[in-house]
Order: C-alpha cells, then structure tokens, then sequence
C-alpha cells in the first residue's frame, strides 16, 4: 500500500506529499478495484501487483447494483462464541436442530504473546452472492437472487431435493430441511423480519459484542458503507478465490 | 406390430433356467426399488451416508454410469445404423434396446438420490433454468429416451427410415446431457478439481468406452445363454467393437494425464490440488490408481493390444474390467468434488471429509444392476430375433 501511496503522490507532483483527499480519492479508487464497491470479489488487501493488474483489467467500475443493497459487516476478532446468534437465528427461522443458518467456526492461533495459544472464531453464513454459484445450478429456480434487493432466496415449493447448490455453495451455507422438504439458508432474516419493517437481522440484535453490522450499502449514509469505506482499511471476504462476490465482508 | 412382437420373440429361451433368472432379477430390481422408497420416504440423511458437507452419494455416482452408459451405448447405435459403419451393424438394434434399459435404470437412480423425484418432472417443464446442468441433462436424457423408445417401436414394426431419424436425434440429444453430466461434476463442485475443456473429451471418450465395453459384454451373454458360437458378422462386429474401446480407452488414459499435468502446472486454486491429492495419495488412491487407471484403462489395453482385438474371451474380459473401472472412476468423480472440507484449518475439521454408502444405497444401486440384468432377459426372450435383424 506505501509503494501505492507513494506513485499516487508522485503522479500529482506533490514530492511525495499527499493531501488527505487526495489520498481518499485514492482509496476509493481502489476499493472500486479491488471489487469492493462491485459487491466485494475481492480482498483490499490483496498484494499491490494484484491490485495494479485489476486496475488494467477493470474494464467497469462497479457500483452497488441493488436498492437496499443489504450487507453485512463482521469484526471477527470480536466474536466470543456465545452462540447467541445461533440461538436468535434458530428461533427466528425455525431452523431444526439438526441444521443450521449461520455456524461460528473456530481454530487455535498464536497469541500476541508468542507463546501462548487462542481461540479465533469466525461466524460464517450465506454471503448473498453477487454471483451466487448455488442460483446458477438450480434446475427449477428455486433459489433466486431477488431482483429488488439482492438477498439470495428460496422458494420452498420449487425445490426438488437435488441438493446441487449445497456442493455449489462455497460457504456450506445450506442444508435440506426435511420438515420443510426444501433447501434452507439464511435470508438475512427477510421474510420474518426485514419485509415486515424491521431494519436489521436477528443475529445482529442478539449479538453482545458488536461483531455483526447490518445495513444497506446503498445508503451512502450508513453506518456499514461508513465502516466500510474507511481509508485504509483491510476489508476481506470468506473464500475469494471462488469469484462469487460475496456480500458479507470481515474487518 | 403385435404381430411382429410375436415374430421377434425367442421362444426357446423361455427355460426354465432363464425364467428363473429373470424372476430372481426381478426380485433384486424390487428390493431396490423398496429400499429407495424408504430412504424417500425417511429422509435421505437419515437412510444414506450423505451430510451437509457430502450431499451426494453413490447413488448420484450410479446414476452417472448408467447413464453415461447409455449415451455409450445411443451413440453407438447411431454410427452403427446412420452413419454407415457397417461392421457395427450387428451389435445396433440390441444397443437401442439396452440404452433404453440403462436410460430407465439412470432415471430410477435419479429419482432415488433427490429428494422430492415427482417435482423434478413437473418443476422442469413449468420452471426451467437454462443456466443449470441438471435442468438440461434431465431434459435432454428425457428427449433421448422418448426418441429410443419410438426408434425401438420403429424397428420393431420394420419403418426403417423413421427409426434412422429418431436414432439420429437420440444421438445429438445424448452427446449433450453427456456433457452436461460432465458439467454438473465440473461446475457445480467445490472445490473445482473438475474443470477444464479436456474435461468434454474426457466423458465423451468415456461414455463410447463404456457403450462398447457393454455391447460387448452382453453380445457375448445373449450368445451365452443361446448356448451358440460366435462367428462371421457377430464376430467382426465384435472385433471393431472391440478397436473402438482400445481407441477409446487410448483417449481417456492420455486426457486423464493431461488432467492432471494442467492441474499441477496452472494457476488455479489449492484446492484442487488437495482434492487431486485425494486420487494420486490420499483415501482415493486405491481407487484411482488400483482401479481407474490400471484395472479400468490399463490392464484392458494391453490385453485387447496383445489379442489383436481377434479374442472373444479376451475383449469380455477387457470390457468387463473397462466397466468397472469405469463405475469406480463415476464414484471418485462425484466424491472427490466434495471431499476437501469448505473451510479447512478451521473447526479442526479433517483433510478429506469421509464419506461411505449405508446399506440401502447399496441395496438400490444392487437394485439398479437387477433392473439391467432384468430388461436385457426380457429383451432376448421376447424380442431376441431383432437383435439379429440389426
């Protein structure tokens, strides 16, 4: 990122010095490029010859393509593991015990005293996909990306059991419901909550420790495209490598 | 053409010791058929060995060699009677019979590893999706079934030229839900060890392979049971047959190979290299190179090459080992797609997620080889003298 930095300003004929809105302008730029703005294909903190090649393969820079274009934010290093948002999020959806919506998964890591071991934990659930892997391998359209506001959904009643989009699914955010006999996933809470006014998901209400934002990245006044948009931040997605833009992104 | 069904049927056939036969296949295809009701009925999670993490199972792998088979066995019926390979002429009208066979078992092996089988046909037609695999494999399978079945009919009542028609259709709607068989393996996996245009190449290789490895097998059995020898046109039919499969086997080993070479020499994700790890080193190794390659390619190579292709004996031996290394090569396609967990590191979850069939699946995939066992008994008995009319 310095050596960036540092070509930008040298661009401007600054000797190196560059203006805070300047630099801004610059990290705008790359957030475009490095996808974020597209719906986040890619990590910003990907190496800086990466981040150049994008720029010369950018043939458009992306823009929020729905309205409310729902994201969530998550500070994975924030996250306890309380379950609480399991819990809200089963309860919510009537999620059966033996699956789940959203997962906490967890690892062993050193400490910032080498020495020692911890626990990280990363809460993982659907990404509503800008280029969901699961939709296109639906044979009868039963999952979908809605075309208002971009939540990957399902329609129970179209789906055979066939469960292509849970090998599709870079996320292993599904499972089949066999009360329901479909597919299920997470909705960001849409039909219990967001359609019926509700600003936010069940997960994020439940959460103690602030690791869930939820918003619309639409609103350039919001508190998730703010927390999203700061300069030089390390903003990165679950999985890049399979290219399916995901909407939920981790500081 | 109830006239010319009684003209076709091989009345001494009807042994006892055949009769018996087909009762006992019978019976299988029905304990197949009660196993996979009851896994419907239960739950496929509960009844079979699949997870969240592996939803697919051997019975997705079954029904990709019955009907990658069946495409085999269409196609060659279609160079056979359309497009003027002659010598193969013998070995045609029993290859439409038993790629309508193979076609019904693959559909029976469809309907039991999804979850909800009457809604696929009706979803399909009231609402496709052109961008999935499965929606085109189903369909075009669908297409190639119907044209077999009134290319069969056509055959049977002696209207040559509209049974050459549907042969040919069948044939072109066979080489695409072939290839979009391939492409729900290739794209639908994750991680993507399964990709690449060789990939096209490779299952249409192997779906020929298969296709005369079968004709072979079951030429060889209808013999069997009539008590009589092999010779002349059979015999010749048999021989070019049997080139075809070297040929064929000849392809698949090399785009096997290139497989593999592109995988470990280009920039694609890790992976894939682990899941190809899982076939050359890891739980997949015995499959993959016990099975695949030295069983299913090898081995039958070198026993057609060293025979000439000239020994009946020799290239039954070779199809029937072709043919089960073609049904392990199925199984590794579908589980190696899913074997590396989605998030590993995490969750101290394992390097290869594990995967084994419970005994229903067993049942109904047992079930599925009654039911070709069954139609091809059936076939030989009540229109056995048509597979000597060509």
């Amino acid at each position: 990122m310095e050596s960036m930095k540092s070509n930008n300003g040298t661009l401007s004929g600054n000797n190196g010095k560059v203006s805070l809105e300047e630099r801004r302008r610059f990290l705008s730029l790359g957030l475009k490029i490095t996808g974020v703005l597209a719906g986040g294909s890619m990590l910003s903190l990907v190496p800086v010859k990466r981040a150049k090649a994008e720029l010369l393969g950018a043939g458009v820079v992306g823009t929020y393509s729905y309205e409310p274009h729902y994201a969530m934010l998550i500070y994975n290093d924030r996250c306890i593991d309380c379950e609480r948002c399991l819990e809200a999020c089963k309860q919510t959806n009537n999620v059966p015990s033996y699956g789940y919506r959203i997962t906490i998964l967890g690892r062993k890591k050193i400490g910032i005293a080498a020495s020692k071991m911890i626990r990280e934990f990363l809460p993982v659930l659907c990404n509503q996909c800008n280029r969901p892997p699961c939709v296109r391998v639906c044979p009868t359209r039963a999952t979908f990306k809605d075309k208002k506001n971009g939540i990957v959904m399902m329609n129970g009643s179209l789906c055979i059991g066939c469960k292509a989009c849970m090998t599709a699914c870079p996320y292993n955010a599904r499972y089949y419901n066999r009360d329901t006999e479909s597919v299920d996933k997470c909705d960001f809470c849409f039909s219990r909550r967001l359609q019926n006014g509700e600003t936010s998901t069940a997960c994020v209400e439940a959460c103690p420790a602030g690791v869930l934002f939820f918003g619309d990245l639409s609103d350039q006044k919001s508190e998730i495209y703010n927390l999203l948009h700061k300069p030089e931040q390390e903003i990165k997605v679950l999985r890049p490598e399979s290219n399916s833009k995901p909407n939920v992104f981790y500081l | 053409m109830a006239a010319n069904l009684d003209h076709l049927e091989e009345g001494y056939l009807a042994s006892n010791r055949i009769k018996w036969l087909t009762h006992l296949f019978s019976l299988i295809t029905i304990a197949g058929l009660t196993a996979g009701s009851y896994a419907t009925m239960t739950g496929h999670q509960i009844a079979y060995g699949i997870s969240r993490e592996v939803p697919w199972g051997i019975l997705t792998a079954s029904f990709a060699f019955f009907a990658i088979t069946s495409t085999g066995l269409c196609l060659i019926a279609a160079i056979s009677h359309a497009y003027g390979v002659t010598p193969l002429r013998p070995l045609g009208s029993r290859s439409v019979y038993l790629a309508i066979v193979t076609t019904v078992t693959a559909f029976m092996l469809l309907a039991f590893s999804v979850e909800n089988p009457w809604l696929l046909i009706y979803y399909n037609a009231v609402s496709p999706s052109l961008t999935s695999n499965i929606w085109w494999l189903s369909t075009l399978y669908g297409i190639m079934s119907g044209c077999l079945f009134l290319r069969f009919a056509f055959l049977i009542s002696g209207s040559k030229g509209a049974a050459l028609s549907f042969g040919i259709i069948a044939a072109v709607a066979a080489v695409g839900a072939n290839n979009n068989l391939g492409g729900l393996f290739t794209l639908a996996s994750d991680p993507p060890i399964w990709f690449g245009v060789q990939l096209l190449i490779l299952f249409l290789a192997s779906a020929v392979l298969s296709g005369t490895a079968a004709i072979i097998i079951f030429t060889v059995l209808a013999y069997v049971i009539r008590k009589k020898r092999i010779i002349g046109e059979a015999q010749k039919a048999l021989e070019t047959a049997a080139t075809l499969m070297a040929l064929m086997i000849a392809i698949v080993l090399v785009v096997t190979v290139a497989r593999f070479y592109t995988m470990y020499f280009s920039d694609i994700p890790d992976p894939g290299i682990v899941a190809a790890q899982a076939l050359i080193n890891g739980p997949l190794a015995v499959n993959f190179w016990g099975f695949e390659i030295i069983v299913g390619l090898i081995a039958p190579l070198a026993l057609l090459l060293i025979t000439r292709t000239k020994s009946i004996w020799a290239m039954t031996l070779a199809s029937s080992m072709a043919l089960l290394g073609a049904y392990v090569q199925r199984f590794d396609l579908v589980y190696s797609g899913q074997i590396v967990p989605k998030f590993s590191g995490w969750n101290e979850l394992p390097q290869y997620l594990h995967y084994f069939p419970t005994g229903p699946e067993l049942i109904v995939v047992i079930g599925a080889f009654g039911l070709v066992a069954f139609g091809f008994l059936l076939g030989e008995r009540f229109v056995g003298k048509l597979f000597r009319l060509y």
